[in-house]
């Protein structure tokens, strides 16, 4: 059975971008999408701190 | 299980042949009326087992499902759209693992309405509607028909899921858009301060331009005062000088001219217009003697020519040959003197300054209405014509003294041309004129001509004067001073002493006249750049308070990264959406891309899709793990390195290869699968199919699952479960 995270495998195999495929992550994760850019946005906030 | 009924009443006469009476047939179920979850179906032919498939598929919105074959959808069609037969049907899935029935029932032979309904664990009924089944429950509905070619259909489910994710990303980068618009229109400090630091900006301006209006404004006054005290002065003065010369000609007139009989020559009317010419000469040397004596001012050593030029009797000497050198010599003085002072007067950088702010603010008058901001100045046409202005105002004395010289040197010229003319044409009529007539004569003539021209002369030059003495007069009144002789002239005496008018005190009337309108000008512009200033000063207070007045948002300090995640989910919206529903198009169409290197990558991954998609296959006896399954090259990469290829794969192999693929779905609908006519298959492969079918009914995914197959012998209904 092709699941999600086969979509996912798919993708990563397409997608360069780090956040582009978080985003297809999120998505297939079924979350709203306002949770979608709260986690983006609080990821991003972790990211930038650790640089 | 499958609890079911039906009608099917058919009218099997010749419709063409009308006489014959109706032959009318009515069919009912063969086979057994309740069927075991998977249940396998054989028969010979028109013993009803397409039928029961035809009749679930209708029940369940079979003729609006894309995924079902078009010759079965055709079948399905007359079953319930034709004139010759009408059907009535009901039947009930009911799976206990789930707790799931779902019914469906056509009542009247002549409507095509069919009910479906779920009925729940307490045995309540709810309507199903397309959307809400399509939702929970996925028919599978399907005949081997070119399986191969069919492989392709297993791409459906990727490209529905690919358009679902990219719509989905497209959706997102909407309500991304949305939150930064929200920011926009929430508190943000940092445009606070943008309209801060403006408003700042601004308010400095208005305080210049408040500053420098004071300036022009006194400026203005102080240059009226001046021009119109100097003219009021000098005009009466001059007005003065000329009624006494006036009153002194007309009282020779009376003494001493005593009208003498004229003889009459041929050459009366030339001498007349020589002493004419002769006149306007006299005109054009004073006036050069004015203006020397203005620019050269105390220099002793230069006045030495002028005061000959002055004490020169013109007439006797225009007309004696050997004297007339002393003119010649004067102006040539002059004219060396002024050609070498306006070389040495400034660098001639300077003018060519000058004369670069004048062009430029000449062409950019032709564009003031253009909205144009100028680069690299950051200031609309107006505003920069404005700069220049002030520019070039720094250049403004040395245009008058550039000017000044430039009169002078002009005037010198002119009077040399008109010396000439005089010596070549004038002159030797004048000179036989003088030998003919007695001299007596020719003077009182000359001095009666003369006599009156100047009368004349003089009283057009009083009455100019007494115009502009009443003009400067109401001017004086009009800037609220009193016009009295004696005050003005010595409030003009202290104005000469003021620095700023000592530098304009070679000006002439038309040139202080045109500074004054254009201080003027100057003043009504900085008027309204502080009025209009003003007026956006009120509209940023506004933006102020109400920008201070909303709710800051929780998003403020992540604009610049909202922004960026919008444009990066409007990319990946778009790559998805268009490139790779495209690039799964080329690949249905075997179209082979070597050039687009994502095209391979995705082509690739479409071929790992498919082998998971489809798992394994049953080649040589054995089952075999698929690798890939590339449909641009038609290859089956099996996991013990072997390639298969599809054209050499059995139609049995090959529809259930198709068929597993179908039936591995990715979502977690409740599947009911329908699969007619596998006599192709052998039963190994047929095997692989019902084993697919238990797994599925085992993790719960399957509701009904029904195999039918032809058998010339007898009817047999099997139970898989």
């Amino acid at each position: 059975m092709i699941k999600d995270d086969d979509i996912l495998h798919f993708y990563e195999g397409l997608i360069d971008g780090k956040l582009e495929k978080r985003i297809i992550e999120l998505l297939l994760k079924k979350h709203k999408f306002d949770e979608i850019i709260e986690i983006l946005i609080n990821e991003n906030k972790v990211g930038d701190k650790n640089a | 299980m499958l609890k079911y009924d039906y009608l099917l009443t058919r009218n099997e006469s010749d419709m063409e042949l009308t006489d014959k009476p109706l032959k009318i047939s009515k069919y009912t179920p063969t086979f057994p009326t309740e069927l075991a979850d998977i249940s396998s179906l054989r028969g010979r032919n028109s013993k009803g087992k397409s039928t029961l498939l035809h009749i679930i598929a209708l029940g369940l919105f079979g003729l609006k499902n894309e995924s079902i074959h078009r010759s079965l959808n055709e079948k399905m069609e007359t079953l319930i759209h034709s004139d010759y037969q009408n059907l009535v049907f009901n039947f009930m899935i009911e799976n206990t693992q789930n707790n799931t029935k779902i019914v469906s029932k056509k009542e009247r032979p002549d409507s095509e309405e069919i009910e479906v309904c779920e009925i729940d664990i307490n045995g309540k009924e709810t309507s199903l509607s397309l959307e809400t089944f399509r939702n929970k429950y996925k028919l599978i509905y399907d005949i081997p028909d070119n399986p191969i070619g069919r492989l392709n259909d297993l791409l459906s489910e990727l490209d529905s899921r690919q358009m679902s994710i990219g719509h989905q990303v497209s959706y997102l980068n909407r309500d991304i858009r949305n939150v930064i618009q929200e920011i926009k229109n929430s508190k943000d400090p940092k445009k606070i301060k943008e309209v801060e630091n403006k408003k700042n900006k601004l308010s400095n301006t208005i305080d210049e331009d408040k500053k420098y209006y004071e300036k022009l404004e006194t400026e203005l006054s102080l240059f009226k005062r001046y021009t119109y005290f100097k003219y009021f002065i000098e005009y009466r003065g001059k007005k003065f000088k000329a009624e006494n010369e006036l009153k002194r000609l007309k009282k020779q007139r009376k003494d001493n001219i005593k009208v003498a009989e004229v003889i009459k020559t041929s050459n009366e009317e030339d001498y007349k217009q020589g002493l004419g010419y002769i006149n306007e000469m006299h005109g054009d040397i004073n006036e050069l003697a004015y203006f020397i004596r203005k620019i050269i001012g105390r220099e002793e050593k230069h006045l030495y020519h002028i005061s000959n030029l002055e004490k020169l009797n013109i007439r006797a000497t225009m007309l004696d040959q050997d004297r007339n050198d002393v003119i010649i010599g004067a102006l040539e003085y002059y004219e060396d003197i002024f050609n070498n002072e306006k070389v040495h007067l400034q660098p001639k950088d300077k003018y060519l300054e000058a004369d670069m702010y004048k062009d430029l603010i000449e062409i950019l008058n032709d564009y003031i209405n253009l909205d144009v901001v100028i680069p690299g100045v950051g200031k609309n046409i107006t505003d920069f014509i404005k700069l220049l202005k002030i520019e070039f105002k720094k250049y403004e004395s040395l245009g008058i003294e550039k000017e000044n010289i430039e009169k002078i040197t002009d005037l010198i010229d002119d009077i040399k041309a008109r010396r000439e003319y005089f010596i070549n044409n004038v002159a030797k009529g004048m000179n036989e004129y003088i030998k003919k007539s007695s001299n007596a004569e020719s003077d009182k003539l000359t001095e009666k001509e003369l006599n009156i021209i100047n009368i004349h002369k003089l009283t057009n030059d009083i009455n100019f004067y007494e115009d502009k003495i009443n003009l400067y007069h109401d001017k004086i009144i009009r800037i609220n001073e009193k016009c009295e002789y004696q005050p003005i002239k010595n409030r003009l005496d202290k104005l000469k002493d003021n620095q700023i008018i000592q530098e304009y005190l070679n000006w002439e009337e038309e040139q202080l006249e045109k500074k004054i309108n254009d201080l003027g000008g100057e003043l009504k512009d900085k008027r309204q750049d502080i009025e209009r200033n003003n007026s956006l000063l009120s509209i940023y207070n506004r933006d102020l308070k109400q920008l201070n007045s909303k709710e800051a948002h929780k998003y403020i300090a992540d604009y610049d990264f909202l922004n960026n995640l919008s444009e990066i989910t409007l990319k990946l919206s778009g790559i998805i959406l268009s490139d790779f529903s495209n690039y799964l198009e080329r690949i249905r169409e075997k179209k082979k891309n070597t050039e687009n290197e994502l095209y391979q990558k995705y082509a690739k991954q479409v071929s790992k899709y498919l082998a998971k998609k489809v798992g394994t296959i049953k080649y040589d006896e054995i089952d075999l793990s698929i690798e890939s399954i590339n449909l641009v090259n038609g290859e089956i990469s099996v996991k013990d390195g072997r390639i298969i290829r599809l054209n050499d794969l059995g139609v049995g192999h090959s529809q259930a290869a198709y068929l597993k693929g179908v039936l591995n779905s990715s979502d977690n609908k409740k599947i009911i699968a329908l699969i007619d006519e596998t006599a192709m298959m052998d039963n190994e492969t047929l095997e692989t199919i019902i084993e697919k079918l238990r797994e599925l009914y085992k993790e719960g995914k399957l509701l009904l699952g029904l195999i039918v197959r032809l058998d010339n012998e007898s009817e047999k209904v099997e139970s898989l479960v």
